[in-house]
């Protein structure tokens, strides 16, 4: 008999209200719903707390950050995003360079580890370490954002951070340790 | 005689090692981190939404575990208006990364409700769905 005992390892703290932002000087968007069911889920509108930096970051980063030589259509789209931070345009400009580089590194450093696993796979080794690779990924973040505090503006680097934490309402994490 | 004895020895052994072997199984201790975030902007012309669901794991199976058989699959539901739908990750094994991005955009107006469902899912194979959420709703420009 199988038996499969599922543990969460993150304890609920306790709540923090959250107020969306609201710009009044640009038209923005409302995102109303009702939630699916959902087990062992941490929402960030319950709890942005517990969503950490190196999450918020990456998912902010991955969304907002393009591929070099994007479409007319990609920089419209990554211009909308971008507006709700409140970015001057020399900011905005910076971002868009540094999130470009983000996502190549990222790119190639997800299909290098990607690839070392398929190849313990076929050979029937050890899989690699999987906490290397996402040390590795939360370094790439963290050096991210220190680029980007290098070369921002105070008010911009402000803005941004301020943002990020606000995008957190949007985000949820399951981290969980399944032993069978 | 000797001999005789180190040989039962050796076979008992054997039949011992064999039955702890068996009993063990397939043992695996394995920790996932997935996310999702869905987010939207609107630029004056286009409401624009995005879905992203990633993640990996890390953990070693024991002997006796056929782990090749289990797949992962990220997955991003963004329907917007009556444009969109689910976009997958490639399959991925169990500590590998997955990802799966989707974006959408329809012209939108002021005042006007459009229909904005999103889900975030991670599956496999063997066990099931790892990771869900989502929500059905509205988007308005404000």
């Amino acid at each position: 008999m199988v038996s499969l005992r599922v543990c969460l390892i993150l304890l609920l703290l306790s709540a923090i209200g959250l107020a969306q932002q609201h710009n009044n000087s640009t038209p923005s968007i409302q995102m109303n719903g009702m939630d699916h069911s959902r087990v062992n889920v941490i929402d960030g509108r319950e709890h942005p707390e517990l969503i950490p930096d190196s999450v918020a970051y990456r998912m902010y980063f991955l969304t907002v950050g393009e591929f070099p030589n994007p479409t007319d259509a990609r920089k419209k789209r990554q211009s909308a995003f971008l507006s709700k931070a409140r970015l001057s345009d020399k900011d905005s400009s910076t971002v868009v360079r540094v999130l470009e580089d983000f996502r190549v590194k990222f790119a190639s450093m997800a299909t290098a580890y990607n690839a070392q696993v398929e190849a313990a796979v076929k050979a029937g080794t050890g899989l690699p370490d999987g906490n290397v690779f996402m040390a590795q990924r939360d370094r790439l973040v963290q050096d991210t954002r220190d680029r980007l505090k290098l070369a921002l503006s105070v008010n911009g680097m402000a803005n941004l951070d301020a943002h990020i934490q606000t995008e957190k309402a949007n985000m949820r994490l399951n981290v969980q340790q399944v032993t069978q | 005689m000797r001999t005789l004895r180190q040989i039962h020895l050796l076979l008992f052994s054997l039949l011992i090692g064999v039955g702890v072997s068996h009993a063990q199984g397939c043992r695996t201790d394995y920790t996932f981190s997935f996310a999702n975030y869905v987010s939207g902007s609107y630029d004056g012309t286009y409401i624009y939404t995005s879905v992203l669901t990633d993640g990996s794991g890390s953990g070693t199976p024991g002997l006796g575990c056929n782990y090749p058989n289990a797949r992962h699959t990220a997955k991003a539901y963004n329907l917007l208006g009556s444009t969109g739908g689910w976009v997958n990750s490639n399959p991925g094994y169990m500590t590998g990364y997955l990802s799966a991005q989707n974006d959408e955009q329809i012209v939108g107006s002021p005042g006007v409700e459009y229909v904005f469902n999103w889900d975030g899912e991670v599956i496999c194979t063997v066990f099931g769905t790892l990771f869900s959420g989502g929500s059905d709703g509205l988007v308005r420009i404000i």
